[in-house]
This record gives C-alpha cells, structure tokens and sequence, in this order.
C-alpha cells in the first residue's frame, strides 16, 4: 500500500519535481543541466579540498538583468581544479551544455539568481538546490560523506570493505552503527549487535557496490550453514561470503554486562569461515567462491561494568594491535581475503 | 540484431557518458528496466509488454533480460563495446552505431524513457537506485520468494499502476516530467523499509 502523504512530502521536498514545477517551461531540462555538471565537477574536484563555495547554476530565463561580467568559457572540466582553493562558480547552458566559469563569486547573489533558474551551492559540505527562491536540501548517504556527488562506489569487494573499515566504523558514520552503542562515549555495544552490524555493511555495499554486486544476507553455504552475507556477481561465476564478527564487550539494557568477546573470536571466525567455503565449494562446484572475515573491534583497555568515560590511551589502545590468526588462511588458501579489522573508535575524554 | 535491445543499451552507455560513467552490464539492465516501467508510466493502461523485449528477476531482486544480454555480447563482438574491468565502455564505432540507429522511428518512441531512465543516475547513486528497485512491487515478489520469473506480470501491474497514479497525483502540474517521476517513484521506494533480503 502506497504511503500517499509520504510520497507528497517527497514530492515537494526533491529538487528535480520542485524544478520541473517552479519553472514548466525549462525546469527538467534546466536541473538535468545543473546534476550533469555537478557530476562532471564533482568527478574532478575532491570536495574535502575546497577552500570555497562552489556554485552551478542553469538560467531557464534570461529575464534577470544581464551582468556586465559574462565569465569565461569551460573548456575542459578538468581545469576547474586550480580553482580548488578558491572555490568557484560555473554556468550551464541547457541547451548546449556549454560552460562558463566565475572565480570565487557568482556574477549576482545566488539567492536572486535561483528566481530565473536553478541554482546547486556547495559550502563547507553543505549542499543545497536554490530553485525559485525556495531552498531544498540534499540528503547524505552516509555521514562523512562530504558531497552526495562524490559517494563512493566499487567495482572491487575489497575495496568497498576497505572504506567501510574507514571511515565509516571507525567513525560510527552510519546512522544503523550509531545505534550498536550502548552509551554516547562508544565503550560497550549494545545487547546481541550481531543483526545490526550486519544490516550495516549490507546497507553500505547494497548502496556502493556497483549493480552487478547482489547483497544478501544470512544465506545457506549448504543445506543448513548460513553465512552472515553473501555477495553474488552476476555474469561471472564469482560470489563472495562475508562472516561478520564483533569484538569487545556489550552491556544488557538495564546495564549489566552482556557478552565480552576478545581475539579468539575473530580467530574462531576465521575458522568457521574456512569451513563455510569448504561447505560451498561441495555444494556449488561451479562457483568461484572468495571468502572475507569482517571484525568490528571495539575492544577498549581497562574497561570495567562502572566505567563511563575513557582516555586516549586506554580507548586507542587496540587501534593499531593486529589479532594473530593461527593458522593464516589467506596464505594457506586461495580462496580466503585477508582478515578485515576494522577498529571503531570511542569518544575519549 | 534485436534493435530495440541494441539502441537501449547503446543510448544508455552513451548518455551515462556525459558524466564519465561507464556502466556495468548489471547497470545497463537495470536502467532498460527502469525505462520500460517509465514507458508503462506514461502510457497508463497498457503494460510494458510491447517494450520490445522482456525482464526476469534474479533470485536477489535484479531485472535481467535475455534479449538485452545476448544484444550486448554481440555489440561486444562487434567492436560497439570494449570491456573495462567488469564494465562496458562505448567506442568510437558503438557510438557511431548509436547515432544511426537514432534515425529510426523506434528511437523516437522510446528515446524520452531511455533518457528519463539515465539521467536517473545524474541525481541518484547508482546502487540506491538498484536497492530501490529491489523493492518494486514485482521485484520484490520475485524477491520474496527467491526464485526467478518474468516480470511486469499482471499480477504485480495492479499495485504499480496504483504506484505511478499517486506519483502523477503528487506530481501535479509536474507529472509530465518523466525525470521528475523517476526520481520520485526511485526516492519513495528506496525510502521504504528494509530491504526484502534483510
């Protein structure tokens, strides 16, 4: 059953029906301009290396006052970027695609600007459509993501996995990781994390895996074993089971403390794995199977059921120690990824 | 050569070129499907079944075409497309190909939902737009319960035409805009829940 209020909230808050609505006559091909080029702008430009506002407008009138200063033509994207520090803006002709370029300022304020078209303004990491004087915002996939035109994709499991690690667990940059904690400073999880971690790194390679990439999770190895994610490419034979463990200590609700899982269960997690592929390659022979070990490591030193906050040193103190995994399947197997830890940092005082 | 399959999957990669995407095949399936059910969006009442050439969904929740597919190596064979890790990159004579088979009065009826359909992928990350899409009324049947079949059945019309009428309704003055439904209608389902496979 369609949510009928939701999908007019939705209707009124996105950019490209509040476009194609403030201005009928030009407002899609306008905003199709404007995402092209922040697509093309973004591609070049690290938006985390910005040292101004970057401004890309499409005009559907040319009613507003002409500016004495035109800009200068866009030949090639990529020369945008020695505007980094500076920030700049850039004009889309919808018609032509063409480009002309404003170092540091637009030619007239944006906000008068965005009455004979559409205006995208990127500050400091703050993004928004201006569209006839109305301001409409752009949601973030992930939390640390400075532009929703620079949102990671991978072609490459291990790559992905990599930028899950950091920084999104380290940071708890995910609005599901947020919810793992316990308490605000991060240093117990919450009861039984396992489901919500795993919702997490599905979510994440569901949204950033190219779409070849087929994420599901709590999939049968065999008749009864399920792996915690199991990652299918289509047009190839490649499939990719992810084990996803926890390290550290959880708390009850009422406070009491749950669970402790130290190094052995990444090591047990390893072994479990291995048997996973064993299990796999006996009942799909046909496919080329890789295995990966996830381990969320939020193991804090000195913690006790009283402790609320904690120091660097004590916090950080796991960061950088490595678990030793005997036996090393990743050099012992063919078919085995190199464990992934990936520490998640508390809140030291 | 089945044209209609040859002139989507050319006219995506060509479109998604603009903005230096070089699509996945996964990608061009998933971005014809979205065009057909954009086409069934605009002609209210029909069915997507004179799209030219069919859809089955994958256990997961994936359209998948055969037509399409086998359309593709062979453009694969002939040069159209060279392949890029695990995408496909249009060259100079695919999109030559492109350009010709443009002229044809089949381009004309389906550029619009082809066009719709990429420019998708200018507002919206790629795999939030497979997620959404998992999430279709017959996507997600499939989904449900794991096992392949053709899709747009009649079953699952119902449910979309009673999808496409509120995005028309909400849409208002707007709901020409086939750019404007495609986000919408991708925005709403990617919104929706969690995913069938969680």
């Amino acid at each position: 059953m369609i949510d009928y209020e939701r999908l007019q909230n939705l209707a009124q808050s996105l950019a490209v029906p509040t476009a194609v609505r403030s201005f009928p006559d030009g407002g899609d091909t306008s905003i199709r301009a404007v995402y092209q080029t922040c697509r093309q702008v973004f591609r070049v430009i690290d938006p985390s290396q910005l040292g101004g506002p970057v401004v890309i407008f499409s005009r559907v009138h040319q009613d507003v006052e002409e500016q004495p200063n035109i800009g200068t033509p866009v030949v090639d994207v990529n020369g945008l970027t020695q505007y980094v520090e500076t920030g700049f803006t850039v004009e889309v002709d919808s018609s032509t695609n063409a480009l002309r370029l404003w170092v540091r300022e637009p030619p007239m304020d944006v906000w008068e600007l965005s009455k004979s078209g559409v205006v995208f303004q990127h500050n400091h990491g703050s993004e928004r459509f201006l569209i006839s004087q109305e301001e409409v915002s752009l949601p973030r996939l992930f939390a640390g993501e400075q532009s929703i035109f620079s949102a990671p994709h991978f072609a490459d499991l291990a790559d992905a996995l990599a930028y899950y690690s950091y920084p999104i667990v380290r940071n708890s940059e995910c609005p599901i990781l947020e919810t793992v904690w316990h308490d605000k400073n991060r240093l117990f999880l919450v009861e039984k994390p396992e489901a919500k971690i795993q919702r997490s790194l599905q979510n994440f390679l569901h949204f950033t895996l190219r779409s070849d990439a087929e994420v599901m999770r709590e999939q049968n190895v065999d008749a009864s074993h399920p792996v915690d994610i199991r990652v299918t490419f289509h047009f190839s034979n490649r499939v990719a089971l992810i084990e996803v463990k926890w390290l550290g200590k959880s708390k009850h609700s009422d406070g009491s403390q749950a669970t402790e899982f130290t190094a052995k269960r990444a090591v047990h997690g390893a072994h479990q794995l291995a048997c996973y592929l064993d299990r796999f390659a006996g009942s799909s022979p046909s496919a080329a199977a890789r295995g990966y070990l996830v381990v969320l490591d939020a193991r804090r030193k000195g913690l006790t059921d009283e402790t609320t906050t904690t120091n660097h040193e004590n916090g950080m103190y796991f960061a950088h120690q490595e678990i030793e995994f005997e036996p090393r399947y990743e050099v012992e197997r063919n078919d085995f990824n190199a464990p992934f830890r990936m520490f998640a940092e508390p809140i030291c005082s | 050569m089945r044209i209609e399959a040859a002139f989507d999957s050319l006219t995506i990669s060509s479109l998604l070129g603009r903005i230096d995407f070089i699509p996945t095949r996964g990608e061009i399936h998933l971005l014809a499907y979205l065009a057909s059910l954009l086409s069934v969006y605009a002609r209210k009442g029909e069915g997507a079944s004179n799209w030219g050439y069919t859809f089955v969904a994958t256990p997961g929740g994936a359209p998948f075409s055969e037509s399409l597919e086998v359309e593709i190596q062979e453009l694969v064979s002939k040069g159209a497309y060279t392949i890029v890790g695990t995408s496909i990159q249009l060259t100079p004579e695919g999109s030559q190909l492109q350009q010709a088979l443009s002229k044809l009065n089949l381009a004309r009826d389906r550029f619009d939902y082809i066009d719709s359909a990429s420019a998708t992928v200018y507002a919206l990350p790629a795999g939030l737009i497979r997620a959404a899409i998992a999430r279709d009324p017959d996507l997600s049947l499939v989904a449900a319960h794991r096992r392949s079949r053709v899709l747009t059945s009649y079953s699952a019309m119902a449910r979309l035409y009673a999808e496409f009428d509120a995005v028309a309704d909400v849409l208002g003055e707007a709901n020409g805009s086939l750019f404007a439904a495609s986000v919408l209608w991708i925005t709403y389902l990617a919104e929706q829940g969690p995913s069938i496979s969680e």
